[in-house]
């Protein structure tokens, strides 16, 4: 084989791969620049769990929520870990929680929703008291925890993943109004009206997460 | 030189024997100035060498080291000598009070039992050999030198000073008699420095300082389960205890106090519990009382990690003080303890937390009565710890500072003692405090526990 036929055969090679690369994008409808992952500050809440430090409520590979059973998230130094974004009509800030195998999530699209929490907690939260400490100081003053109801998320059915049981909250707005003006962030609490299984913070791949993503 | 000694020791007998008409003494009263009568300060003479041997003997026997004999050589050395022109009758010097006249009824010298006081010796003295002029020396500057409960006591000063100047006197002989004319449990204040003895109670803290005791406490359950603070379910706590004195005088105790304690969890398990070392000063005061400073640091055993891991994870630095008073069927004691501030991290589910501790001031009242070998009693406390926070490392939440909190805690004491063993059995209960805090929230295993109380055992060795 002659030099310059050697040459051709590299060139159309790192065309071929260069080409296979912007095809593989164009076939995505959300390109994810940065994500969050909650491995750190995942809190189940029960009616019928009063200690706060049992085993059973943190670092689960799932959890069962319900009712009476709801999952604290932290998300802590979430804008040092996102880093400088700008959230518009077409980038968006995502919180995704995924649903176990076997779940339909098109089920739970109007029966789980996402809510900020207004009050200081720790991972010894427990239906009744955000924290151990200060005695009634520290009790929620709803059980089941303090959050706005007005600023809850329900499912975005549009942008949500069905094949893969991802359930994706828009939280756009919580974001610029709370983390990049500098507000206060106290996390969120996960609701749900019946029993759902959620892939918990065991799980360092679909442990519920924030991504900020394009959308088209 | 047995030849000068039993002319020493005849004239000394013979001054115990005219002094024991004499008595009692008043040594120096009623002088209307007969023996005053012209009078000389001696620089030089045989008064003067025997006074030079008398401070040698002295310092060879290291007689400054006998109890109630610290200020003699000084008293010797520095006392000035004066001489009389005329010689005084025994009977004359009878009826103005204490002398030392020999045989013949002859007055050898004469001088006043307080310190730094001078002493006027006689002509009738010069003819005394050397170490009889030594024994006479020694003999008024003892009745200087000593407590005044013993200087005005001619016999106990006689005997003294045969002990001394007996020819094989050694330390250990004179101390012995020293000590057999001591009264009992009396400080020896040296001449001249103050003039207050300390009378130590039988019933003070001091007559056996040092202590070895062994200890167990049962600890309540929390305040309420969805409080629970502490990361261990710690059930009981045993301790021995070993605080010595070794330093110190009479009136004060100087020691050091060790605490080993081991921890066992509800479930089972244990785990070496804190280590206490502490320092303690225990007095007593001229009031009766036993006053006692301490400062103590309960340190975490690096081992257990477990325990380091929790709210139970701290060390503690405090300091207090205690006053004791131990009447006949009362005793009362305060107590005020300072806790510095000091913090310890824990981690829940992969969260960071750092526990700050503030201050923490303890004011404790004991009292009770006392009947044959039992005291029966109890204690009301209070607990004002400062700036507790809570908060959590890289995180958005802020700091939960929870301010001052109180907790109010009584209980009941009850010991028999006998044979300096004493057996105590006793209880911690918390009777109130604010934002529904119990005994974890403190931190502090060795001294108020965990959770509502305990109820506690101790069995102790004084001495």
């Amino acid at each position: 084989m002659k030099e310059y036929q050697l040459g051709f055969i590299i060139l159309a090679l790192s065309i071929l791969t260069a080409c296979e690369g912007i095809l593989s994008e164009s076939e995505n409808d959300h390109i994810e620049r940065s994500v969050v992952n909650s491995l750190k500050g995942v809190k189940l809440i029960s009616e019928n769990i009063l200690d706060g430090r049992n085993e059973s409520t943190f670092t689960e590979e799932t959890y069962l929520l319900g009712s009476n059973r709801r999952m604290l998230l932290r998300f802590e130094k979430i804008k040092d870990e996102v880093g400088p974004v700008v959230i518009d009509e077409t980038t968006r800030m995502f919180m995704i929680l995924k649903l176990t195998d076997g779940s339909n999530l098109a089920d739970y699209f109007n029966k789980i929703e996402i809510c900020p929490l207004l009050k200081n907690w720790m991972m010894l939260a427990t239906w009744n008291y955000a924290h151990p400490f200060a005695g009634k100081k520290g009790k929620w003053n709803q059980p089941g925890g303090d959050f706005s109801a007005s600023e809850c998320i329900r499912i975005d059915e549009e942008n949500s993943k069905l094949d893969s049981n991802e359930a994706y909250f828009d939280i756009s707005d919580w974001f610029i109004h709370n983390i990049q003006s500098g507000r206060l962030n106290y996390g969120w609490v996960v609701l749900s009206e019946e029993d759902v299984t959620i892939i918990g913070d065991n799980n360092a791949t679909h442990s519920p997460r924030v991504v900020w993503q394009e959308i088209f | 030189m047995p030849k000068n000694y039993l002319l020493s020791a005849v004239v000394v007998t013979l001054l115990i024997g005219f002094q024991s008409i004499a008595a009692p003494t008043n040594v120096g009263n009623g002088d209307d100035g007969t023996d005053l009568e012209g009078f000389t300060k001696l620089e030089s003479g045989p008064l003067i060498e025997s006074q030079l041997r008398a401070v040698n003997k002295l310092r060879t026997l290291n007689i400054t080291n006998i109890k109630g004999l610290g200020n003699l050589i000084n008293e010797i050395e520095k006392n000035n000598i004066y001489i009389t022109d005329k010689d005084v009758s025994a009977k004359k010097m009878d009826e103005m009070g204490a002398f030392h006249a020999g045989l013949e009824g002859k007055v050898y010298a004469r001088t006043f039992s307080r310190p730094h006081a001078p002493t006027r010796f006689f002509p009738a003295s010069l003819k005394l050999s050397q170490n009889q002029l030594m024994a006479l020396h020694i003999h008024e500057g003892l009745h200087r030198a000593l407590p005044e409960e013993l200087r005005d006591d001619e016999k106990k000063v006689s005997n003294i000073t045969l002990a001394i100047i007996s020819p094989e006197s050694t330390y250990d002989q004179i101390n012995q008699v020293v000590m057999e004319v001591y009264p009992e449990k009396k400080e020896q204040i040296p001449a001249g420095s103050y003039t207050q003895s300390i009378n130590i109670s039988k019933e003070s803290r001091l007559s056996n300082p040092s202590s070895l005791e062994l200890s167990f406490r049962s600890f309540g359950s929390p305040k309420q389960d969805e409080t629970k603070l502490q990361s261990l379910p710690i059930s009981s706590m045993y301790s021995i205890s070993s605080h010595l004195y070794p330093f110190g005088k009479n009136e004060y105790a100087l020691g050091t106090g060790i605490d080993v304690s081991y921890i066992k969890q509800d479930d089972g398990k244990s785990y070496m519990g804190p280590l206490g070392l502490s320092l303690r000063k225990l007095m007593f005061t001229m009031r009766g009382f036993d006053f006692e400073a301490y400062g103590r640091a309960d340190l975490q055993t690096l081992s257990d990690e477990e325990l380091q891991n929790s709210l139970m994870g701290r060390d503690i630095y405090k300091v207090g003080i205690s006053l004791i008073k131990t009447m006949d069927v009362v005793y009362i004691q305060n107590d005020l303890e300072y806790t510095a501030p000091s913090e310890v991290k824990e981690t829940i589910a992969n969260i960071n937390y750092t526990y700050t501790f503030g201050s923490m001031v303890a004011a404790r009242i004991k009292a009770g009565g006392r009947y044959k070998n039992f005291n029966a009693g109890g204690f009301f406390e209070m607990l004002l710890s400062t700036n507790f926070t809570v908060e959590s490392d890289n995180s958005d939440f802020g700091k939960e500072d929870l301010g001052r909190n109180r907790v109010v805690a009584i209980g009941p004491e009850i010991m028999w003692g006998a044979n300096n063993f004493d057996v105590k059995v006793y209880g911690r209960y918390l009777l109130n405090s604010s934002k529904e805090t119990d005994f974890d929230q403190l931190g502090d295993l060795m001294g108020s526990g965990v959770g509502q109380g305990n109820l506690g055992l101790s069995v102790s060795y004084k001495f």
